[in-house]
């Protein structure tokens, strides 16, 4: 393992010098793109030389970008999706600093692009395959249940991504189990994505700044986990004014304030979001035998952000939620409460070591926790589990030339997970699980490459190698070793190495492909058709070998009509290694530890994904269709039988548009087809103790109906008596399953021993028919635009 | 009794469907083939009141098959041979038959048990149960027991022991949590579990005063492993069971209850037979495949080590 090491940190540094020696005689123009209004940074906003396109630079995540030319003349242009674009002249003579402000909106400069000159776009000019970008701004108009916009569900809706079930926001990636995804919020995991058991997620779209999605062509800098990425970036706060938001719906209300601390250097958002509908019904439960009975869920997030210098920025930002469910039965001496949720904390310090590195550095906690108790009479029992990460990071985006850009990085984590740790009391005798948590580090390396051969091929070569180690205090189950605390257990590791690369068939077309390994170390297997607050998620250990995974993707690019249309077709083969599931006779249990009722086997999934958006326009949207084949084979189920999973859905269709009528009325709508969900049948039924029971047929080999659904709404923003009022509101009217078709949520067998006859029924229950809701959102801008 | 973590989740979808606006409707799934399977149903057991060695044999019903009560009857095999080997000898069962007991309320009753109205049966149907008539098989503790069944072609095998019995120490009746109800009682029983892992199975009256077993009658000593432990066991399920007196006792009755010590592939049986009957109707289990222990066929062969107890129910 040290050997990899160093082969992988001396190849790290040989890279830089080269890539140093090569980068002289020219000059580096660096800096910031923001929103002119509210001095938020812009992620992946590009800056290019409009005489040779190929001369550009994208920010990253922190809104940083660095080109390094030949000295000379040069027209740059700034853009920025839903932004004006902005060209400036220059003559560069020295390293300059550059911040760029782009204001809202698509109208033009003073200057303006001739209609032969394309602009640059990523669709086409990216390395990456497999990556789409969500603002915000464009999910708030889209249709959503009960009012709630939900980001995870709006990219339900790109093809390659499944939902996990009717109105869930959980969701499955190019038949990847709903663990392989990576979840960030600034940089945290989130382990549970899910509130009100997945029916809303747990990310407050007021307080989202931008949101990516990577699905196949995973790059270097991320890593464990085998399928997809969703990297969430908060908002930092207005530096420059105050600004309030918030909304009034059916189910939640919320608010977000922000401002500076010190103007255009220190910023501040904080956002809150809570459920009433259960609090609403207290009174009626009030003198019932259910009185106290309630559920909600909540949310909170802040952020602040100090610019010390040009050279350093910090960041501190956290997230807080829960879920609360209180059962109470007063006349039973019943009661019990279950809140689960997550937390999070990220501190991050940007630094600039010159205009050409950049560096971040992370300390980011986070957890998942859920925890019961309860009891009735003397009777108290109380659970708890949960997982929780100890993570430093440092990462490096290095702009030697137009021609490459180098990250490279470190990544350290320290898990401890909590298996169901239970306690409980019956007035006299104590008693509890012996099941300890279980603890494991996370080590990764990375470096990666996006550079150019010539003017049409363009590469994102990357090397991630990274190892996990089970630590002690642990006892073996294998040879009854002991291990005291953070003596190691076992080792894990591997070298995943990443690879994209476009070709550039004209200026509005080109050809990717991908080949992408990856590793996961902790993993999560659920035995029900959808993921649970309590499924539980579990390290590498000696007996649970991590996931890996290939995958294999090949994309053809192609934008229309100078970028107003983007267009792919991509194809991906995905082989799994390792993969987790239950024994078919499973049953959920206190008694013993989930690793030791895991079943291992193999997974393949396959499929092909058309994607055709409009961005630009009084009419942008969307249309996805995906064709796919997941399947997994388990030896211990039905003797390595490969069956279709659960994540396998064949077809898989959305079109989503919004158009606006006028600029105060705007129509969305969402139109979504897929085949039915796979399910295993009734086969026969037996009678044992005189009670009809169930066999089953082989795992997943009927289908549900299909499903399709078609969801509105409208945004109406009421007339302002003059431009530039400080408190601007609108109302959004959402209609879920407009045509009310009866989609199974899930099926059940009824069987009924009656008179002189014995049966089994199977029946269908839908859960979401037409629902409407109406949703009043307002915003107070301390400083409006006029 | 026993402690699922998936029940953790009923009350949160009871107030999920409250909260939402969910139908239902009967759904025609496309027809499964499926191959009949010979069911059995067979217990040995030890201890005081323990019922003779006896073996039920059965064959699974097709899903889309709706059964009357002579399609239902016509279910039993009774051309069976059906032999155990208690480690000493081999014991063939004696077939009897509801046709052998002249009509009259043993008969009735007899039938009820086996989930029978005789008045829908047609006369030419009969139910017959392989019994150990003369009690030669040795029911004891700590002895395996193999079963042989062979009906024409086909060969049944399956094993099982009873286990030592771990006896209740002592029986309570109390007022029942929350407002008081007079006549309402609980059972609280205390067991002084042994250090090693141990499966246990109850019986109480229902209100038929037959034999029968709550929402769950299993559990096994993880949680109370070694412990001198105090319980509550609730009464088996009635017809009319509610939320608000679930398995609590009338004042005044007498019940018999049927404690049992069984051994781990007996437990995993009933456990997934138990979990797949009441996780119909939630959105949130899979499937479960019940754990037979029967090899060429479907069923249990289950050993019980008995104490039977009757309680006179008082506060």
């Amino acid at each position: 393992m040290l050997k990899y090491q160093f082969v992988f940190l001396l190849s790290t540094h040989f890279f830089l010098l080269v890539n140093l020696l090569s980068a002289q005689n020219t000059f580096t123009i660096s800096g910031y793109i923001s929103d002119a209004a509210t001095g938020e940074t812009l992620i992946g906003a590009n800056v290019y030389n409009t005489e040779d396109q190929s001369q550009g630079a994208t920010t990253n995540v922190y809104g940083f970008y660095s080109l390094t030319l030949p000295e000379g003349q040069y027209q740059l242009s700034a853009t920025y999706l839903g932004y004006t674009d902005q060209l400036l002249d220059l003559n560069l003579t020295e390293d300059t600093k550059l911040p760029i402000s782009l204001s809202q909106g698509v109208l033009m400069t003073e200057v303006t692009i001739s209609a032969e000159e394309q602009e640059k776009d990523s669709n086409v000019e990216s390395t990456q395959m497999g990556v789409v970008e969500l603002q915000v701004a464009n999910i708030k108009k889209l249709p959503a249940l009960l009012g709630e916009v939900d980001i995870l569900k709006t990219m339900q809706l790109l093809p390659g991504v499944l939902s996990s079930g009717e109105g869930n926001s959980g969701f499955y990636v190019r038949g990847g189990g709903p663990d392989q995804n990576l979840v960030l919020l600034d940089e945290a995991i989130v382990y549970n994505t899910g509130h009100l058991l997945g029916f809303f997620s747990v990310f407050n779209a007021d307080v989202i700044k931008n949101t990516t999605l990577i699905k196949g062509g995973m790059p270097a800098n991320y890593g464990g986990r085998l399928s997809s990425v969703v990297d969430v970036q908060m908002k930092e706060g207005n530096n420059k004014h105050y600004e309030a938001e918030g909304g009034i719906g059916l189910i939640s209300s919320r608010l977000t304030f922000e401002g500076p601390l010190i103007k255009d250097k220190a910023s501040f958002i904080v956002s809150g979001r809570r459920t009433y509908a259960l609090d609403l019904a207290q009174p009626a439960l009030k003198g019932g035998n259910f009185e106290g009975t309630n559920y909600y869920f909540y949310d909170l997030n802040a952020k602040v952000n100090y610019t010390v210098s040009d050279k350093d920025r910090i960041f501190l930002s956290g997230y807080f939620g829960r879920d609360v469910l209180v059962f109470s039965q007063p006349n039973r001496d019943f009661e019990f409460e279950l809140p689960y949720g997550n937390r999070t904390a990220t501190l991050r310090w940007n630094h600039l070591f010159n205009d050409k590195l950049f560096m971040n550095l992370s300390a980011i906690y986070n957890d998942y926790e859920l925890q019961f108790n309860g009891g009735q009479a003397d009777f108290k029992f109380g659970l708890l589990s949960g997982v929780r990460d100890y993570n430093l990071k440092m990462d490096f985006d290095y702009f030697p030339s137009p021609n490459h850009t180098i990250k490279y990085g470190a990544n350290y984590t320290y898990h401890k997970l909590t298996p169901n740790t239970t306690s409980a009391t019956n007035g006299e005798t104590e008693f509890s699980s012996d099941f300890l948590p279980k603890y494991g580090q996370e080590v990764a390396f990375y470096i990666q490459d996006d550079f150019a051969i010539g003017k049409s091929l363009r590469i994102n070569a990357g090397l991630r190698y990274s190892f996990f180690t089970q630590l002690g205090p642990y006892t073996s189950k294998l040879d009854g070793t002991v291990y005291e605390s953070f003596d190691p257990v076992v080792t894990y590791d591997g070298l995943e190495p990443r690879l994209s690369m476009k070709y550039t068939v004209s200026p509005e077309s080109s050809l990717k492909g991908a080949v992408t390994l990856t590793n996961q170390y902790i993993h999560l297997a659920s035995n029900s058709s959808s993921t649970l607050p309590t499924d539980l998620w579990v390290p590498s250990t000696e007996i649970v070998a991590p996931q890996r995974a290939v995958q294999y993707a090949l994309g053809y690019f192609r934008n229309f009509n100078n970028n107003v249309y983007e267009s792919s077709i991509e194809v991906y083969y995905k082989d799994l290694r390792n993969q987790i599931d239950y024994a078919d006779d499973q049953v959920p249990t206190l008694s013993e530890e989930d690793e030791d009722q895991f079943v291992f086997g193999i997974g393949r999934a396959y499929g092909a994904e058309f994607f055709l958006r409009k961005n630009k326009g009084d009419l942008t949207g969307w249309i996805g269709y995906t064709l796919s084949k997941t399947e997994r084979s388990f030896t211990e189920i039905e003797d390595g039988r490969w069956y279709p999973a659960v994540y396998d859905r064949r077809n898989d269709l959305s079109v989503v548009g919004n158009y606006e009528i006028s600029p105060r009325l705007e129509i969305g709508g969402a139109f979504i087809y897929g085949s039915g969900r796979f399910f295993t049948p009734a086969e026969s039924f037996v009678f044992i103790e005189n009670k009809l029971n169930i066999l089953y047929a082989g795992r997943n080999t009927s289908k549900l109906p299909d499903y399709h659904r078609l969801d509105l709404s409208l945004t109406y923003k009421p007339k302002q008596k003059k431009e530039g009022k400080k408190f601007v509101s609108t109302w959004n009217l959402s209609i879920y399953n407009v045509y009310n078709r009866k989609n199974p949520f899930f099926i059940y067998y009824d069987p009924t021993i009656d008179e002189g006859t014995s049966s089994l029924q199977a029946y269908q229950v839908t859960i979401f028919p037409i629902i409407p809701s109406i949703t009043w959102n307002f915003k107070w801008n301390q400083k409006p635009k006029a | 009794m026993n402690t699922q973590l998936s029940t953790i989740m009923y009350p949160i979808c009871a107030l999920l469907i409250l909260m939402i606006i969910g139908c239902e409707e009967e759904f025609n799934p496309p027809i499964t083939a499926s191959a009949e399977q010979y069911v059995v149903e067979g217990y040995v057991e030890a201890g005081e009141g323990a019922n003779p060695t006896y073996v039920l044999i059965t064959r699974s019903v097709p899903f889309f098959d709706e059964l009357n009560a002579d399609e239902f009857a016509s279910l039993f095999v009774n051309n069976a041979d059906v032999a155990v080997d208690d480690g000493d000898k081999v014991v063939q069962l004696s077939k009897f038959c509801l046709g052998d007991i002249p009509d009259g309320p043993i008969k009735d009753e007899l039938a009820e048990q086996f989930g029978l109205d005789l008045t829908t049966v047609s006369d030419d149907v009969d139910i017959c149960v392989y019994v150990d008539f003369n009690n030669q098989i040795i029911q004891e503790e700590g002895r395996s027991y193999d079963l042989t069944i062979r009906i024409e072609d086909d060969l049944l095998t399956a094993t099982t022991t009873i286990p030592k019995l771990v006896a209740l120490d002592s029986f309570m009746f109390e007022e029942i949590p929350g407002v008081p109800v007079d006549s309402l009682a609980q059972l609280f029983c205390r067991i002084a579990d042994p250090s090693d892992a141990n499966y246990y199975r109850y019986f109480t009256d229902d209100d038929a005063g037959n034999l029968n077993t709550a929402f769950s009658s299993i559990t096994d000593d993880v949680q109370f492993n070694g412990q001198d432990f105090r319980f509550p066991i609730a009464q088996a399920d009635n017809d009319d069971v509610s939320f608000e007196d679930y398995g609590f006792f009338n004042v005044g009755d007498t019940v018999t209850l049927k404690w049992c010590t069984i051994d781990k592939e007996h437990y995993d049986f009933w456990n997934t037979f138990e979990y797949s009957l009441n996780g119909q109707g939630s959105p949130f289990t899979s499937y479960t495949r019940i754990a037979g222990n029967v090899d060429g066929g479907f069923g249990i062969w289950g050993g019980y080590s008995v104490q039977l107890e009757e309680l006179i129910v008082a506060k």
